[in-house]
């Protein structure tokens, strides 16, 4: 009994450092590293560089997808470079990682847009997963490339911005078309719902922070004391903070994970799609 | 007083033979359990192996098949280019045998010749001939050779996973017990040697 109390303010540093260092794993753009926004997991702007319009059209159109029966996804990434990898190894990379499921686990109908800025080249990658690249095939994905090349290749942040919401339609009107949906880029009572999402997200993950300090505390202060006969009561108390550090564990999960705006489906792609 | 000591007698005497019964039981149930276990578990590593070796067959087979669309639609307008044509035919040729033979290092070396002389051709192509890249007959299908080179490319990263995972099943104690009594074996993988990802030259000066 006592050797375990020993670990339990190791358990709590363990857990408390583990959350620091997962968020901080978040913010690097190695492709073994980067994973999707937690709060929208189609749609990681690391470059940051995207318009509300364009996060809007992404977002929307992903709250109408997980509407229709077969779900489909378009998920778009920006990162500043591909660390010196071809965009398509890079993606490569991503995929092996298992973080990037684009699309549902038994259709593979999800396509992942990627841009990366590197160095004012912009090179913009449409990668279809095993579904998607049946009916959006790689000649497709070059046409609609090649279509939107100026606005893509520009300087200007607006002019990337509009080639990249028309290459996304472009996609997404290949995909509708094959699986006959009508309403091209979602439902209106989206806006409130999100941001009531990101609201609880945050709060989440600060209380979670919160509940871990406070219950090491706690620890802390009933370890030191407590005369003999209120061993009962001890051990309830410890039995309360248990729960409360497993319960920070998973706030801390939440942060990586992306349980509110939806995960990906569990797709896979066979490294189809092309890039310019 | 006897009647007890009648009991324990025969507690006794019925004990020796429990107890073997039960070590008997155990053994088996520990070999026969772990048998059947390690043994499901070579299984089905197997199993990956074979399906991602699928995928990446039809990957190459799907580069091989596009191979000559791109050379035929701009074969014509690259009369000098012979050489370039010349070893991408030969390469395919290669591969084709290879992919008869069955044999993976083979098949790696003969895939990344292909691979080699048909990114040749789209160099030269982007280099020499402006007209036929803004063709968009020309570019479709320089595009569907790079995702079909991508494709293999992923296919052959999952397949050498999935080929790690199998070997170590076999080599590592104990399932390599179960392996060597199942007579399996590790396989070789998906690489190529050095010369051939080696691209062959193409002089741009004549």
């Amino acid at each position: 009994m006592k050797r375990k109390c020993k670990f339990i303010p190791l358990i709590f540093l363990v857990m408390v450092c583990g959350i620091f260092l997962g968020n901080n794993g978040v913010h690097a753009e190695d492709p073994q590293k980067l994973r999707p926004d937690p709060q929208h997991a189609v749609l990681t702007d690391k470059a940051g560089i995207l318009t509300q319009k364009t996060q809007d059209l992404v977002l929307k159109q992903e709250d109408y997808y997980q509407s229709t029966k077969p779900k489909p996804q378009v998920a778009l990434v920006t990162i500043k470079s591909s660390q010196g990898e071809e965009l398509n190894d890079y993606i490569n990379d991503m995929y092996l990682t298992k973080k990037w499921d684009v699309g549902d686990a038994k259709r593979d109908n999800g396509v992942l847009i990627v841009f990366a800025k590197n160095n004012g080249k912009n090179n913009v990658f449409i990668s279809t997963g095993e579904g998607a690249e049946t009916y959006l095939t790689d000649g497709q994905t070059s046409d609609i490339l090649h279509d939107n090349k100026t606005l893509l290749k520009s300087q200007d942040q607006a002019e990337i911005n509009r080639g990249l919401q028309q290459t996304f339609k472009a996609v997404v009107k290949v995909i509708n078309a094959h699986y006959k949906l009508k309403d091209q880029f979602g439902s209106k009572d989206y806006r409130e719902k999100q941001d009531q999402d990101n609201d609880s997200d945050d709060k989440y993950s600060f209380a979670a922070v919160a509940i871990i300090v406070i219950g090491f505390f706690i620890y802390l202060i009933t370890g030191s004391g407590g005369g003999p006969g209120s061993g009962g009561r001890r051990r309830a108390r410890r039995r309360g903070m248990y729960i409360g550090g497993f319960g920070g564990g998973f706030g801390g999960g939440s942060s990586s994970g992306g349980f509110g705006g939806g995960g990906f489906g569990g797709g896979s792609s066979g490294g189809g799609g092309s890039g310019i | 007083m006897e009647n007890e000591r009648k009991f324990v007698n025969n507690k006794k005497g019925l004990g020796t033979g429990w107890i073997v019964t039960i070590i008997i039981a155990l053994l088996l149930l520990i070999f026969g359990g772990g048998y059947i276990h390690y043994s499901n578990s070579l299984n089905s590593a197997k199993q990956d192996y074979e399906q991602q070796q699928g995928d990446l067959q039809s990957a190459l087979q799907r580069r091989s098949d596009l191979v000559p669309n791109l050379v035929n639609s701009v074969k014509g307008s690259m009369g000098q280019e012979k050489k370039v044509f010349g070893q991408i035919a030969q390469a395919r040729k290669e591969y084709n045998t290879a992919a008869k033979s069955g044999n993976t290092k083979d098949q790696a070396n003969a895939s990344a010749q292909l691979s080699a002389t048909t990114a040749n051709l789209i160099n030269v192509i982007n280099e020499r001939y402006p007209k036929l890249t803004s063709n968009d007959n020309v570019r479709r299908l320089m595009d569907q050779l790079e995702g079909s080179e991508n494709r293999i490319n992923l296919a052959r990263r999952k397949y050498n996973d999935a080929i790690k995972i199998y070997n170590n099943k076999v080599v590592r104690f104990p399932s390599s017990m179960v392996a060597n009594m199942k007579n399996m074996k590790t396989k070789s993988y998906f690489k190529a040697d050095e010369n051939a990802q080696k691209a062959p030259k193409v002089d741009f000066d004549n």
